[in-house]
């Protein structure tokens, strides 16, 4: 693959933002992906923007967006013997009692494992009732159906998911409708490689805000400040595709036959967020055999936070890590008290990994 | 979760009637199934997500962004002389 960090578009894109940021006033631009985060921090492209513009992290990170009574329902199940299947960054993240892998020291059946392909497997293998936590935005989504797909035509029966899908367009409808001073997006390449932009065109249009899919190396985001300064400064708004090299225009068609075979819109809390509107995805009545809440009779639990920690704001952009008290000395990696430290898309932990270079 | 790297698929095979790829990059290789994609070759570029490859990567449009990304400079220098 050809190296698309050119030296010499990088320079030219930051002398390029310099320029446009001359004619502007501050400029908050919210990027939605923890692997943005990561590029921002890893190449310091904060130290080479201008003051007045700024890119914050928003709500971009699966794990992070999981709420508490998630993870609470999934301890509950692993006590009730459920071989419960996670990928790793769940697996630390603190419950309103303690995480998976306390319970799991305490003898509870949790595997950590790579993707829900594996979990199946364990299964298939070992007769266990299994339980997978599928998490993710619309990039992890056509797995979850792909395997639930293959699950049925195996005739597997004991493979269930505790589904917390996640979409992320209606929870950017949710900022832009709170009235957020946010003016450009930098839209997460991965989920455009299946959706398309098509989810991006209306909001754009409705809330007049310049949007571009961008992809995940420095001059990628570079490249696509400079596309959103340049839309603010002629007063334009449009969806521009800066990731052309893996995003088409309609996204991938299979991925999005197998999404709405197996699933629909639903209305679910995220974390930091009261309910959005079609923010979650859930199994269509022929699959429900496969949702544990189908299955399993679980009882109702409340959403219990710890209320020193901030991710919720910091998930809606209003503030950032260095903001929380407890951001280093009381909250870290080896000791995270909000599922933003935890995940390697959280912000807190981005933010604790690069601290030194922040 | 999100792997943003593209690994270089060096075989294809079937296994219990799904399709399945090797893909490299930097001498690590790893497994991805190939449900959600149509047309993947050996040589072809792919991104993978927890075990899924979701697309492939075009050496094409990577050039031709490239292009299109100093036409966009050329562009933004002829805005700011009018
Ligand atoms: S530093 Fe810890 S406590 Fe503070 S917001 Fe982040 S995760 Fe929550």
């Amino acid at each position: 693959m050809i190296d698309i960090n050119s030296r010499r578009i990088i320079k030219k894109s930051i002398e390029i933002i310099r320029k446009l940021s001359t004619k502007l006033d501050r400029v908050k631009i919210m990027h939605l992906c923890g692997s943005h985060e990561h590029v921002i921090c890893r190449y310091g492209i904060r130290d080479v923007l201008p003051e007045n513009i700024t890119v914050i992290p928003g709500p971009g990170c699966p794990v992070c967006v999981t709420t508490q009574r998630e993870i609470d329902t999934a301890i509950y199940l692993a006590e009730e013997g459920y071989t419960v299947a996670t990928l790793g960054d769940m697996y630390r993240v603190p419950g309103s009692k303690k995480s998976l892998m306390e319970l799991q020291s305490e003898g509870a059946d949790i595997r950590i494992v790579y993707g829900i392909g594996d979990a199946v497997r364990i299964g298939e293998k070992e007769g266990k009732d299994v339980v997978f936590i599928a998490i993710g935005f619309e990039t992890t989504a056509p797995t979850t159906a792909a395997e639930v797909v293959s699950v049925r035509s195996k005739g597997i029966d004991n493979f269930y998911i505790l589904n917390c899908h996640r979409q992320m367009p209606p929870a950017v409808e949710f900022l832009l409708e709170e009235g957020s001073n946010i003016q450009g997006f930098i839209c997460p390449g991965h989920v455009a490689t299946i959706t398309g932009l098509k989810p991006y065109y209306e909001l754009c249009k409705r809330y007049r805000v310049p949007m571009v899919v961008a992809g995940f190396e420095p001059v990628d985001v570079l490249v696509s400040i400079v596309m959103i300064l340049r839309q603010i400064v002629n007063r334009e708004y449009k969806v521009e595709n800066e990731y052309r090299r893996a995003v088409k225009e309609g996204g991938n068609i299979i991925a999005q036959r197998l999404i709405d075979k197996v699933f629909e819109p639903v209305d679910v809390p995220w974390r930091g967020f009261p309910v959005i509107k079609n923010g979650g995805l859930k199994l269509r009545e022929e699959y429900r055999e496969f949702d544990i809440y189908y299955h399993e009779d679980i009882p109702e639990m409340k959403e219990i936070v710890n209320n020193n920690c901030i991710c919720g704001e910091i998930l809606r952009g209003e503030k950032l890590p260095t903001d929380c008290k407890l951001f280093g000395r009381y909250c870290n990696p080896l000791n995270p008290v909000g599922s933003c430290m935890v995940s390697e898309e959280g912000t807190c932990n981005i933010f604790y990994k690069y601290r030194k270079l922040i | 979760m999100c792997l943003a790297i593209p690994c270089k698929v060096v075989e294809i095979f079937e296994e219990d009637g799904e399709r399945y790829a090797i893909a490299e990059y930097k001498g690590v290789r790893q497994k991805a199934k190939l449900t959600l994609l149509e047309d993947v070759k050996v040589g072809d570029y792919i991104l993978i997500h927890t075990g899924y490859a979701i697309e492939v990567l075009s050496e094409e449009d990577a050039k031709l962004s490239l292009e299109a990304w100093e036409e966009l400079f050329e562009a933004l220098s002829k805005e700011d002389n009018k």
